[in-house]
C-alpha cells in the first residue's frame, strides 16, 4: 500500500505546477489508458474461454458421445450403476466442468432425433440411472442451493430440460419468494412443474404481481407437459380470484387450450359481470374454442354494443366454434359494424363456409356501395 | 480576439470532457445490461416459442424495396427462411422502374389477388398486391405502390397490409440472421410494462461470404469506409444504445432494423414521408404519443447480431449517406423542438433531446471549427506543443477506448468472424479511425446541415448494391439525388 501512495504524492508534487486543466487531462488519459488496457486483457481473456470452452466440448464429445448414446439408445436392456462403471468405464466424482459438459451432451443426445432414425429406442430408465450415476442430479441440486442467482436461472434451465424425476420441489422452495422477479417467478414454474405435494399453490396464489408474457408462455410449457402425466386440474377456480388482469386472461385462455368445456356456464357468467375488454375478449374466443353452445345468442346479444376489439375477439371465437352454424349472426355482424378490420374478418369467416357461405357472400355484395366494399367480397370470393 | 480563443479553447475542452464521461458511464451501463440480457434469454427461452407455436406472437417483416432487381430475390428468400413459427413477410414495390417486381412475379410465383386494403396510415396509392401460388410461399406478400420517394411513404403501405401486432421494420437489403423473430420478441414477452420497440446490432454485410441469401462465412468488411462503418456501428449498438436502454432513453431504433408495435405506430400516425430521418422521427413520436396518452412505455435494445446490410463503399455513397443522417438530425430537432425541455415528455425532453442537440448535434460542428482553427493557429505557430500532445493523446483514447470496449464485447457475446486476426484488423481500423475517417464523416455531416438550412430537397435513392453473392456483377450506379 505505500508503493502507490508513494507514487501518488511523487506525482502530485511533479504536477503540482501545472493547471486544473492539465491535470483533469492527466487523470482522464491515465483512466482511458487503464480502460483500453484492461479491454487488450479483456479480449485475450475471452479468447482463452471460447477456446477453453471448445477443447473441453471436444474432449467430452470424444471420451463420452459413443459410450452415452449406446446406453440411452441402443441397450436393449436397463443397465444398471455397476455396469456402467464396469463394463462402461465410466467414472465417478468428475469435475465440475465435466459434469456440466456431460449434462449438456445427454441433453443433446436426448434431443436428437436421428438416433431413433437408425433403429434406437430412448430407454428412460437408463437416462435416469445415468444422471445419478454420473452426479448430475445432485451436481445441479447444489447449483441451485448457491447463493449465485445466474447460476441457479441456469439450473432451472437445465432441470427443466432434464424433465421428470430429476429433483423435488423442496430444493427450489428457497428461491419462489426470491428478491428478483425473474428468478422468483421461474422458481414458482418450475416449482409448479415439479412439486409432488401442492404444485398448483402459485397457480392458486395468482402466481406472481409481476405476471407478463413470458411467465405465460413458461406455465404453458409447463401444463402441457403435466398434462401428458395428469389431467390439469379445472382452471375456473382460479380464475375468479385472480386479481392481475393478465394473470386472468391467461388462465381463461388455457381452459380453452386444455378445452375445459366445463368451465363455460362459469365464464359466461363472469363475461357478463365483468366491465374489463381485454377480459371479456378473452372469453369471447375462449368459449367459442370450448364449443359453448350459448355462444352464438351470447355474441348476438353483445355484438352491436361491443368495442372494436370485442368484436374482432367474437370472430375470433366463431372462428373456432364449428358446432354451430353462425352464419346469418354473420350476416347481421357484418351490417352492424362499423369497422373495417371486423368486416374484413367477417366476410373472411364466411368465406370459409364453402358454397353456402360464398352464396351469403352473394347477397351481401350486392349491397356494397364503395371499392373497399367491392374489393373486400372480389377477394373473399377469389 | 484573445479571449475569444481562451474562451474557445475552454469550451472544445469541457465539452470533450463532458463526451468522454458520457460515453464512460453509458459504457458502464452497457456492461451489465449486455450481461444481463445474456443471461435472461437463452436459446432455452427461445425454444418455448418453437415447442409451443400457438404462444407466439404474430411478427409481419416489413422491408421497402426500390429499383433493388438484382438481389431482390435473395433477399426475400432470406426473409422467408426465418425460423419462428408465426411470421409474415411483406415486400413492398415502392414504384420501382427496374425489373424489382417482374423478378418477384417470377421467382415466387407470384399472382395479383383482389385486397381489402385499409389505409390506416397515409401513404400513395397501393396499384395491386400480390401472394404466391406455390403453398411454399404462403407466408410472402408483395405490395406495388405508386412511388412515394421516401422509404417512410412505402413503409405505411407494408404497415397497412401488415396482419400481425408487431413488424419488424428492415431494408431489403438488410440479411437477418435465422433466429432474429425470438430474439427480437424475448424482451416484449418479459416485460409487465408495454414494449414499443426493439432494437438489434446490424453490422456490415460487405464482406461476408453469401449464398442464396444466406451468410456462409462472417468477415470483416475488405474496403476502407465499411471497416470504418462496422466499428462504428459496435459502438452506437453495444455501448450507446445499450446503456441508454438501462435508463429507457434510446433515442432512436434504427430504420435499418428494428421491431415496432403496429398499433402504436399508427396511432403515432405511422412514419413521416418528408422525414429525411424518418426512423428517429418515427421513435420520438412512439414516445410522444405513449406519453400524451398517459401510458408506460419501454424500448428495449439487445446486443445481438441479427442484421447485416450493406454499408456504402465509396467516398460518393459515404458523403450521400452521412449528408443525409446530417440533414434529418437537423430536422428532427426543428420538427420536434416541442418537446425540447419540456417535462410533460419526461426523458424525451429532458434527456434524450437535449442530449441530442448539446451533444450530438454540436459535437461535428464545434469539431471542425476546432480542426480549422486548429490550422490556423499551426500556420501562425501559436500552437504549445506541450500540451497539444496532450490533448490529442486524450481525443484519441476516448475513441480508441470506446471502440475497444465495443469489439471486446461483441467477441464476449458471441464469436462470429471466424479467427481472431479478424478482430485485430477492428483494432487495427480503429487505430487509426481518428485521422482517416472522423475528418470525413464530420465534415460531410456539416455538409448536411448546411444542405438542410439552405433547404435543398431530396428524394430516397437506390442503393448502389455490389450484390450479395460473389458471382453477381456490381450494378451500375444509379444517381437519383434531384
Amino acid at each position: 500500500m505505500s508503493t502507490p501512495i508513494y507514487y501518488y504524492y511523487y506525482y502530485s508534487s511533479v504536477f503540482s505546477e501545472y493547471p486544473p486543466v492539465i491535470k483533469l487531462t492527466i487523470f482522464l488519459v491515465i483512466l482511458l489508458l487503464f480502460v483500453s488496457i484492461l479491454n487488450v486483457f479483456r479480449f485475450f481473456w475471452v479468447r482463452y474461454k471460447n477456446g477453453l470452452r471448445r477443447r473441453r466440448r471436444s474432449k467430452i464429445k470424444k471420451g463420452y458421445h459413443k459410450i452415452l448414446s449406446g446406453v440411452l439408445y441402443f441397450s436393449p436392456r436397463n443397465i444398471t450403476a455397476h455396469e456402467l462403471q464396469l463394463k462402461y468405464g465410466l467414472k465417478k466424482g468428475l469435475a465440475k466442468w465435466k459434469k456440466e459438459m456431460l449434462t449438456k451432451l445427454i441433453l443433446k443426445l436426448k434431443a436428437d432425433q436421428t438416433f431413433k432414425e437408425k433403429g434406437g429406442v430412448f430407454n428412460d430408465k437408463n437416462y435416469l440411472t445415468l444422471l445419478e450415476y454420473l452426479g448430475i442430479f445432485k451436481f445441479w441440486e447444489n447449483k441451485m442451493s448457491s447463493g449465485n442467482t445466474d447460476k441457479i436461472i441456469k439450473s432451472f434451465r437445465i432441470i427443466n430440460q432434464i424433465g421428470a424425476g430429476s429433483i423435488t420441489g423442496s430444493v427450489i422452495a428457497r428461491s419462489v419468494y426470491h428478491r428478483k422477479a425473474y428468478l422468483r417467478k421461474f422458481a414458482r414454474t418450475t416449482f409448479t412443474r415439479f412439486d409432488l405435494h401442492d404444485p398448483y399453490r402459485f397457480l392458486e396464489e395468482g402466481f406472481d404481481k409481476q405476471f407478463n408474457r413470458l411467465n405465460e408462455k413458461r406455465i404453458h410449457y409447463i401444463l402441457t407437459e403435466l398434462s401428458k402425466e395428469h389431467a390439469v386440474p379445472q382452471l375456473s377456480k382460479w380464475v375468479k380470484n385472480a386479481s392481475n388482469i393478465n394473470y386472468k386472461c391467461f388462465l381463461i385462455k388455457e381452459i380453452g387450450f386444455f378445452n375445459q368445456q366445463s368451465a363455460a356456464p362459469f365464464l359466461h357468467e363472469i363475461y357478463e359481470e365483468s366491465d374489463n375488454i381485454p377480459v371479456q375478449c378473452q372469453i369471447a374466443e375462449t368459449l367459442g374454442e370450448i364449443q359453448y353452445e350459448n355462444t352464438l345468442e351470447l355474441f348476438s346479444k353483445e355484438f352491436g354494443f361491443a368495442a372494436q376489439k370485442l368484436q374482432l375477439s367474437m370472430i375470433k371465437g366463431l372462428e373456432k366454434l364449428k358446432s354451430k352454424n353462425p352464419l346469418d349472426f354473420l350476416c347481421k355482424a357484418y351490417k352492424s359494424t362499423q369497422f373495417s378490420e371486423c368486416k374484413v374478418r367477417i366476410v373472411t369467416l364466411i368465406g370459409n363456409y364453402g358454397p353456402t357461405g360464398n352464396h351469403k357472400l352473394l347477397s351481401l355484395s350486392e349491397e356494397s356501395k364503395t371499392d373497399f366494399e367491392k374489393n373486400l367480397f372480389d377477394f373473399a370470393l377469389n | 480576439m484573445d479571449t475569444v480563443i481562451y474562451f474557445f479553447q475552454y469550451l472544445i475542452f469541457f465539452f470533450s470532457v463532458t463526451i468522454a464521461l458520457a460515453y464512460f458511464v453509458l459504457a458502464i451501463l452497457s456492461y451489465f445490461n449486455t450481461l444481463r440480457t445474456q443471461k435472461l434469454y437463452t436459446d432455452n427461452e427461445y425454444e418455448l416459442l418453437q415447442k409451443h407455436p400457438e404462444g407466439a406472437p404474430g411478427i409481419s417483416v416489413v422491408a421497402p424495396a426500390y429499383n433493388e432487381g438484382n438481389i431482390i430475390a435473395d433477399c426475400v428468400m432470406n426473409f422467408l427462411s426465418l425460423n419462428y413459427p408465426n411470421f409474415e413477410v411483406v415486400i413492398v414495390n415502392d414504384g420501382s422502374k427496374d425489373d424489382t417486381l417482374k423478378n418477384l412475379i417470377d421467382e415466387f410465383d407470384l399472382e395479383e389477388i383482389p385486397y381489402p386494403y385499409v389505409e390506416r396510415i397515409y401513404s400513395q396509392p397501393v396499384r395491386g398486391i400480390f401472394k404466391s401460388t406455390n403453398p411454399s410461399f404462403h407466408r410472402l406478400t408483395v405490395v406495388d405502390k405508386e412511388n412515394g420517394g421516401t422509404k417512410a411513404d412505402a413503409m405505411n403501405a407494408g404497415i397497412n397490409v401488415a396482419k400481425y401486432a408487431y413488424f419488424i421494420n428492415t431494408d431489403i437489403d438488410g440479411l437477418l440472421e435465422p433466429d432474429t423473430l425470438p430474439k427480437m420478441i424475448m424482451p416484449v414477452l418479459n416485460s409487465e410494462t408495454q414494449v414499443i420497440a426493439v432494437g438489434a446490432t446490424m453490422r456490415m454485410v460487405n464482406g461476408c461470404d453469401v449464398h442464396k441469401g444466406k451468410i456462409t462465412q462472417v468477415k470483416p468488411p475488405h474496403h476502407f469506409f465499411p471497416t470504418f462503418q462496422e466499428t462504428e456501428y459496435l459502438r452506437s449498438y453495444l455501448i450507446t444504445k445499450m446503456g441508454w436502454s438501462v435508463i429507457n432513453a434510446i433515442p432512436n431504433v434504427s430504420g435499418g432494423f428494428g421491431l415496432f408495435d403496429k398499433a402504436v405506430v399508427i396511432g403515432a400516425g405511422g412514419y413521416d414521408p418528408l422525414s429525411q430521418a424518418e426512423d428517429m422521427d418515427m421513435t420520438l413520436r412512439m414516445i410522444a404519443y405513449m406519453r400524451d396518452n398517459d401510458k408506460k412505455y419501454r424500448i428495449r435494445q439487445i446486443p445481438q447480431t441479427c442484421c447485416w446490410t450493406e454499408g456504402p463503399h465509396n467516398l460518393k455513397l459515404f458523403y450521400r449517406q452521412r449528408t443525409r443522417w446530417g440533414r434529418g438530425f437537423l430536422q428532427i430537432l426543428l420538427v420536434h423542438r416541442r418537446f425540447l425541455f419540456n417535462p410533460r415528455y419526461g426523458r424525451l425532453g429532458l434527456l434524450i433531446l437535449p442530449y441530442a442537440l448539446l451533444l450530438d448535434l454540436v459535437t461535428p460542428v464545434l469539431t471542425f471549427i476546432g480542426l480549422s482553427f486548429l490550422v490556423y493557429l499551426l500556420i501562425n505557430n501559436q500552437v504549445n506543443f506541450g500540451t497539444f500532445w496532450l490533448m490529442m493523446l486524450f481525443v484519441y483514447l476516448i475513441g480508441i477506448s470506446m471502440s475497444l470496449i465495443a469489439i471486446t464485447a461483441d467477441l464476449s457475446i458471441k464469436k462470429l468472424y471466424k479467427n481472431y486476426l479478424e478482430y485485430g484488423r477492428l483494432i487495427i481500423f480503429s487505430l487509426v479511425e481518428i485521422v482517416l475517417y472522423q475528418p470525413l464523416n464530420i465534415f460531410f455531416t456539416v455538409i448536411g446541415y448546411i444542405q438542410f438550412i439552405i433547404r435543398r430537397e431530396f428524394k430516397w435513392t437506390d442503393m448502389t448494391r455490389q450484390g450479395y453473392t460473389r458471382d453477381t456483377e456490381a450494378t451500375e450506379l444509379v444517381e437519383n439525388v434531384k
